[in-house]
C-alpha cells in the first residue's frame, strides 16, 4: 500500500486490483488540492459520512465499501473502511489516541510518503480520479464536519 | 446478461431439494424441553421441533461453531446447532424483556414467533467449518459469485457476511417454503386456531429479520435488530458459547441487559431498541468479551494454523477439482453440499487429498516460524505497509509458495489474523439517558477506541511452517522480508515466536 517496495502489478479488472479500494480512501486523505486542504487532525466520524456520501459518486472506486445504517443520528459504518482505518493504525501511520479516539491524525511526512506511493502505482488517469475523488471527500467532510 | 440472483436461487432449490428430498415432518403431540449446557432448559414449540428435526437443522450438527479450535481447546466442539438453539433462547427472553418495558405488547404474537424462527434459522447458511469455509467462498470468492450477488440485489448491500446471504436465501426459497407447509399439514383440523397461527407466518419477513432489515412496512426496523444488530441474539450466546466451551471465561450479564431494554422513540426518525444507562455496562462487557476471544481464542496461533489449512484445502478441492464424497466445489452452493464429516474422512481418491486430511485428522498442524508484531517492523518505509500486505493475497501467496519450496516443506502460510469488529456495538448501540434523550454507546465511553487501540498492540502476523522446519523458513522468510525493504528485529520475532534457543521460550 503506502510504501515503495509495494509498487502494484497494474490489474485489468478493479476487482483484481487487491489495493483498489486501500488507495482510494489514502487518496481521499493526501490527494486533496491546495485550496481544498483540510485542517488535521480530522474527525474519525465526520471521516464515515463523508465516505458515505461518496460512495453513490464514485461507485468504480468505492463500490466495494458498503455501509450499515444505524439508528437516526448515529454514524454509519463499514467493515472495509475501518479495516484500512485500522492496519493505518497498527502500522503507525495514523493515530487516533486523543482522549476519546475521536480525531486521526496523519503525520505530513507519512502523507507525503503514501501519496508518493499511490503515484507511483496509479496510472495518470487514475490519479486524476483519485484527485477528483480527494477534492470531493474534503468538500463532504467540511459539510458533516460543519453540521457536528 | 445472466441474472446472478436467479441463477444463484436456483442452486439453492437444488441443494435443498437434495437435503430434503426423502424428509417427511411428523406430528409433535407437545413442545419440547432441550436442555442445554449453559443456558438450562428452554421450552420449544412444536413446529419449532419439526424444524429442528429437519435435516436443515440437523447438517448444522455438522458445521463446529469454532471451526478447528478443538484441536487447541479440546472442549470447543460445539456447533452451530446448539448455538441456534442458544439463540432461541436468547430471543425469547429478549421480546419478553421488551414487552415488559411498556404499557403496550411492542412484539405480537405473530412478530414474535417469527423473531423465535429467525433465530433459530440465522445460521441456516452457514458451511463447513464456519468461518474457515467462508474465507473461501465469500472474502477470496475466486468466482466473484457473491460479490455479483451483493450488486445485483440492493437488501444485500450492507455489511453482510456470506453465511447471512445463504440463510437468506434458503429461508426465502420455495423448497424452504414447501418444507414449512409439510410442518403444518402434520397437524389436525381440530386445531384450527394453532393452524391458523402458523399459516401468518411469513418466511420472507423472517428471512428479512436474518439480514438485519426490516421485515415488512408494517414491522419495526428494531425487531429485526433483535436477530442481527449491534446487541443481537447471535452475540448474547455466541460469547458466552465459544467462551465456555474454550475455557475462557466471558460472561455477560444478560440478566442485567433485559431488565435495562426498552424502544426509544425519537422526534424524528424510526423508534429504536436502547438500553438504560444503568445497563450500559453490559455493552461494554460485549465488546471486551470480543476483544478476549480474539486475543485468546480465534487469533490463537494453532487456531490460526488450522483456520488456514483448511482454507487452503478448501480452496485446493475448489481449483483441481476434486471430488470429495461425489462432490465437487464448483460454485459457493457446493460449500453446503460439503460437511465437515465428509471432507474429514480418511479415504478419498486422491492420495494428495488424503494426506492432508490425515494432517488435520492428526493434528499435524503447522507450527510458528516467525511472529510479527507492529514492535517488530524497524526502520525505513517499510514499516508503514507491513499490516497491508495481508490485503495482497496473490502476492502473499506467492511468498508463500517461494517459502515453501525453497525450505522444501509443504506448508508455509503468512497470516495477518483479522481484527475484531466492534464498530456496530460502539456507534449502533444506542444508551436511553432519560425519556427524552438517547446516544450511541461511543457517546458515552470510547469503547471501541479502547479496544481499537488494544487490538492494534496486539496486532500480529505469523509465518507458520511444516513442523521441523520452523527454523529454516524463519531465515528463508527475513531473507524474502529483507529483499522487499521489510527490516524485522530477528530476536523480538523468534522470541515471540518461542523458538527453543530463547530462554523462557
Amino acid at each position: 500500500m503506502v510504501s515503495s517496495h509495494l509498487k502494484k502489478e497494474k490489474a485489468e479488472d478493479s476487482s483484481e486490483d487487491e489495493l483498489h479500494l486501500v488507495d482510494a480512501v489514502l487518496a481521499a486523505f493526501c490527494f486533496q488540492s491546495e485550496s481544498r486542504k483540510l485542517r488535521k487532525p480530522m474527525d474519525v466520524q465526520a471521516v464515515y459520512r463523508a465516505f458515505a456520501e461518496l460512495r453513490q459518486k464514485y461507485p468504480a472506486w468505492l463500490q466495494d465499501m458498503s455501509f450499515t445504517y444505524g439508528p437516526p443520528g448515529t454514524v454509519p459504518i463499514s467493515g472495509a473502511l475501518e479495516d484500512i482505518l485500522f492496519d493505518l493504525g497498527a502500522s503507525g501511520i495514523m493515530s487516533v489516541e486523543n482522549p476519546r479516539y475521536k480525531y486521526l491524525k496523519i503525520p505530513p511526512l507519512k502523507l507525503k510518503l503514501i501519496r508518493q506511493a499511490i503515484l507511483q502505482r496509479r496510472s495518470e488517469t487514475e490519479q486524476d480520479e483519485l484527485r477528483q475523488l480527494a477534492d470531493e471527500f474534503s468538500e463532504q467532510y467540511s459539510k458533516v464536519a460543519e453540521k457536528r | 446478461m445472466p441474472d446472478p440472483a436467479e441463477d444463484f436461487k436456483k442452486g439453492i432449490e437444488g441443494f435443498l431439494e437434495e437435503l430434503l428430498g426423502e424428509y417427511k415432518p411428523s406430528k409433535i403431540r407437545a413442545d419440547k424441553i432441550i436442555r442445554d449446557a449453559i443456558l438450562g432448559h428452554n421450552i420449544f414449540y412444536r413446529y419449532e421441533i419439526n424444524l429442528i428435526d429437519s435435516p436443515l437443522m440437523q447438517r448444522l450438527r455438522r458445521v463446529h461453531q469454532t471451526a478447528l479450535a478443538y484441536l487447541t481447546y479440546p472442549a470447543a466442539t460445539h456447533t452451530r446447532f446448539e448455538h441456534s438453539l442458544g439463540c432461541v433462547v436468547f430471543a425469547q427472553k429478549m421480546i419478553d424483556a421488551l414487552n415488559r418495558s411498556s404499557e403496550i405488547e411492542l412484539i405480537g404474537e405473530v412478530p414474535k414467533d417469527e423473531i423465535r424462527l429467525a433465530a433459530l434459522l440465522h445460521d441456516v447458511g452457514h458451511c463447513l467449518f464456519s468461518h474457515a469455509s467462508e474465507i473461501v467462498y465469500d472474502r477470496w470468492d475466486l468466482a466473484g459469485e457473491i460479490r455479483a450477488l451483493r450488486r445485483a440485489n440492493p437488501e444485500l448491500s450492507g455489511e453482510l457476511e456470506g453465511h447471512e446471504i445463504l440463510s437468506y436465501y434458503i429461508v426465502k426459497s420455495d423448497r424452504f417454503k414447501k418444507l414449512w407447509k409439510e410442518i403444518i399439514t402434520q397437524y389436525d383440523r381440530a386445531e384450527g386456531k394453532f393452524i391458523r397461527k402458523l399459516r401468518k407466518i411469513n418466511f420472507d419477513r423472517v428471512a428479512n429479520m436474518i439480514i438485519g432489515a426490516q421485515a415488512a412496512t408494517d414491522y419495526p426496523i428494531w425487531q429485526s435488530k433483535i436477530i442481527n444488530g449491534p446487541f443481537d441474539v447471535d452475540k448474547l450466546d455466541y460469547m458466552g458459547r465459544d467462551g465456555y466451551f474454550s475455557g475462557l471465561v466471558t460472561p455477560i450479564d444478560t440478566d442485567r441487559l433485559f431488565v435495562s431494554l426498552s424502544v426509544f422513540a425519537p422526534h424524528t426518525g424510526e423508534p429504536y431498541m436502547c438500553v438504560d444507562i444503568t445497563g450500559a455496562t453490559v455493552l461494554e462487557q460485549i465488546l471486551f468479551n470480543k476483544m478476549l476471544l480474539f486475543s485468546s481464542v480465534y487469533d490463537h496461533h494453532k487456531v490460526r494454523g488450522s483456520f488456514r489449512m483448511i482454507a487452503s484445502l478448501l480452496e485446493e478441492v475448489r481449483s483441481q477439482q476434486w471430488s470429495v464424497n461425489g462432490i465437487r466445489l464448483k460454485r459457493v452452493v457446493d460449500f453446503l453440499r460439503l460437511d465437515e464429516y465428509g471432507l474429514l474422512s480418511p479415504k478419498h481418491g486422491s492420495k494428495e487429498l488424503n494426506a492432508r486430511v490425515r494432517n488435520l485428522r492428526e493434528r499435524i498442524l503447522p507450527r510458528r516460524a516467525l511472529v510479527i508484531t507492529p514492535q517488530a517492523i524497524r526502520g525505513g518505509i517499510s514499516e508503514e505497509g507491513f499490516f497491508e500486505l495481508g490485503l495482497q493475497r496473490k502476492k502473499i501467496n506467492g511468498w508463500e509458495k517461494e517459502l515453501a519450496q525453497k525450505a522444501g516443506c509443504d506448508t508455509v502460510f503468512i497470516d495477518f489474523p483479522p481484527r475484531p469488529r466492534v464498530e456496530k456495538v460502539g456507534e449502533h448501540s444506542m444508551v436511553r439517558f432519560s425519556k427524552e434523550r438517547a446516544e450511541p454507546l461511543s457517546k458515552l465511553y470510547p469503547t471501541s477506541g479502547w479496544i481499537k487501540g488494544y487490538s492494534e498492540v496486539r496486532r500480529r502476523a505469523y509465518v507458520l511452517a511444516s513442523p521441523g522446519y520452523e527454523q529454516i523458513v524463519a531465515e528463508l522468510a527475513f531473507k524474502l522480508f529483507a529483499e522487499q525493504g521489510i527490516k524485522l528485529d530477528k530476536k523480538l520475532c523468534l522470541e515471540l515466536a518461542k523458538h527453543p534457543k530463547y530462554p523462557g521460550s
